[in-house]
């Protein structure tokens, strides 16, 4: 069971690094666009939030299949696709909650430091001072989002044992033959774990910035 | 002077985020090709074989007698699933159960199939009363007929995979035969799920399933379905479920060593392999090697050549 548990986080940080890596780009790349542009994408991407993993599995299948465009890059069945797959799991839950902040953020700053006479760079360098909590957050939710995906690691990764096999695919397979209470502990191992690693990064965000 | 300042944290940011972003791929890259010194070959197996261990345990005992320097990967899913990843190349070799299947796949050109390597039984079970009389009936398809008026008068459930595995083929085929659609009635339910959680579907409903001998015997033992009897056995070509080896005919599967290879894992599965199947599952009245029932290939053309009409 450690080695299921310890191959689901190595995973998932992966994944989530690349998601929020990304995503912080494309929310800050969306603060400078026009706002129309901005709310049309931040629309595409709440959308998004909510499309079943099995769907991004599919998506990534047909691109890394043997047949498909990015088949020579033989992805299917490693850890890397898993990684691929959960990044873009992740991805559209860090552009919307950052792009969010940022943008809420970065009006009651600039008004603020404006008012007070300051430049518009003192704004900038205050916003992103304020951010690290908050950024930790989303990070977390990114990472609770990415290691509970089920369908698209199933779909790309195939549930290898002792290669590709992660903590949802391990309970889908246990469900499968029929050991629920096996099943459920390592479901157990899962939430303790997403809800730990969350209360530690609290508490060190906290320790560090405030 | 404040502008500067401004544009030069915006890059800094920028730069870090690419620094991370760039390490994070590195990583990932060297951990992929970590440990994939040795040759891999990515295997489908029905989860039924992959649960009783008999597709590992042939595939080990190959690798043993034979030498060969190759690690065995499974991806464990339904025999249509394992099909289509054929089809793709994703998978170059499966162990699959659902004959009209594997024929069309192989009239499609997509794949080859080898022949059978092992069979055993599929049963009928459902709760010890047997309110539909299903027990009494004297063929499977009168069986069939007796769960279907079972659910018509309001006794009797019947819970089916429909996942288009071979059991669930196998299923279709059978209702076919005896004339009756039981799709869309109110007492037939799909699970979209494997034998063992459609067995405890099955058992936490008091309801009848079809299901084969193997997978009821070891969750039974496990004590997973204590509600469910088997009412109907028969030995009778329908009832007779056989496993065949099948391979690709993609492209990625052709040519060179890993060609070879399949093919040696093909005629070992169907020669010395059979030996594995006598010695370790044929006692436990699991899995029977097909080696000398020369009569199983006419049973596969039978299956493979029946209809299957799938849904309502």
């Amino acid at each position: 069971m450690l080695d299921v548990v310890v191959r689901s986080i190595y995973i998932s940080l992966a994944a989530t690094l690349i998601a929020f890596t990304l995503g912080a780009l494309i929310s800050l790349l969306m603060l400078a666009t026009p706002r129309r542009l901005s709310g049309l994408l931040v629309g595409v991407f709440d959308a998004l939030v909510g499309v079943p993993t099995v769907v991004v599995g599919l998506v990534v299948y047909m691109l890394i299949h043997p047949g498909g465009p990015l088949g020579f890059l033989k992805l299917l069945y490693t850890p890397t696709a898993l990684v691929v797959s959960q990044s873009l799991v992740a991805l559209p839950i860090v552009v919307t909650l950052l792009y969010r902040y940022f943008e809420q953020l970065w009006g009651d700053v600039r008004e603020l430091v404006l008012s007070l006479g300051a430049p518009v760079g003192k704004a900038y360098l205050l916003m992103l001072r304020e951010s690290p909590p908050a950024l930790i957050a989303v990070y977390l939710i990114a990472f609770s989002r990415a290691i509970g995906a089920l369908g698209a690691v199933m779909v790309v990764g195939g549930g290898i044992e002792g290669l590709t096999n992660v903590m949802t695919t391990a309970i889908a397979l246990e469900v499968q033959v029929g050991n629920y209470e096996y099943a459920l502990t390592l479901g157990g191992v899962l939430v303790v774990l997403t809800v730990g690693l969350s209360l530690v990064a609290r508490a060190v965000g906290g320790l560090v910035w405030r | 002077m404040v502008e500067l300042s401004s544009i030069n944290v915006g890059l800094k940011g920028l730069t870090l985020l690419t620094i991370t972003l760039v390490l994070a791929i590195l990583t990932l890259t060297y951990y992929a090709h970590q440990g994939s010194q040795q040759e891999v070959v990515v295997v489908g197996a029905p989860t039924i074989l992959y649960n009783a261990g008999l597709a590992q345990r042939l595939l080990e005992d190959f690798k043993f007698n034979l030498g060969y320097k190759v690690e065995f990967r499974y991806v464990v899913r339904g025999t249509g699933d394992l099909l289509r990843l054929l089809a793709d190349g994703s998978l170059c070799i499966a162990f699959t159960l659902s004959p009209p299947l594997e024929r069309r796949y192989a009239e499609e050109g997509k794949i080859n199939w080898h022949g059978v390597f092992a069979y055993n039984y599929f049963i009928i079970v459902g709760p010890r009363e047997d309110p539909a009389g299903v027990s009494k009936a004297s063929n499977v398809t009168e069986a069939f007929k007796r769960i279907f008026d079972g659910g018509e008068r309001g006794v009797a459930v019947f819970v089916s995979r429909g996942d288009l595995s071979g059991t669930h083929v196998r299923e279709l085929q059978i209702w076919s035969l005896a004339g009756l659609k039981p799709e869309g009635r109110r007492w037939y339910l799909r699970t979209s799920q494997g034998a063992p959680e459609t067995l405890i579907t099955a058992s936490n409903l008091k309801a009848y399933t079809f299901v084969d001998e193997g997978t009821f015997k070891e969750l039974k033992s496990r004590g997973k379905v204590g509600d469910l009897e088997v009412l109907f056995t028969q030995d009778t070509y329908l009832l007779v479920n056989v496993y065949s080896i099948v391979t690709s005919r993609h492209d990625r599967c052709k040519g060179g060593h890993l060609e070879e290879l399949l093919r040696s894992i093909v005629e070992y599965v169907l020669g010395e392999g059979q030996d594995v199947l006598e010695r370790e599952y044929a006692v436990k009245g699991v899995f029977y090697p097909a080696r000398g029932r020369s009569e199983l290939l006419e049973i596969w053309r039978q299956l493979s050549a029946l209809e299957v009409r799938q849904g309502g």
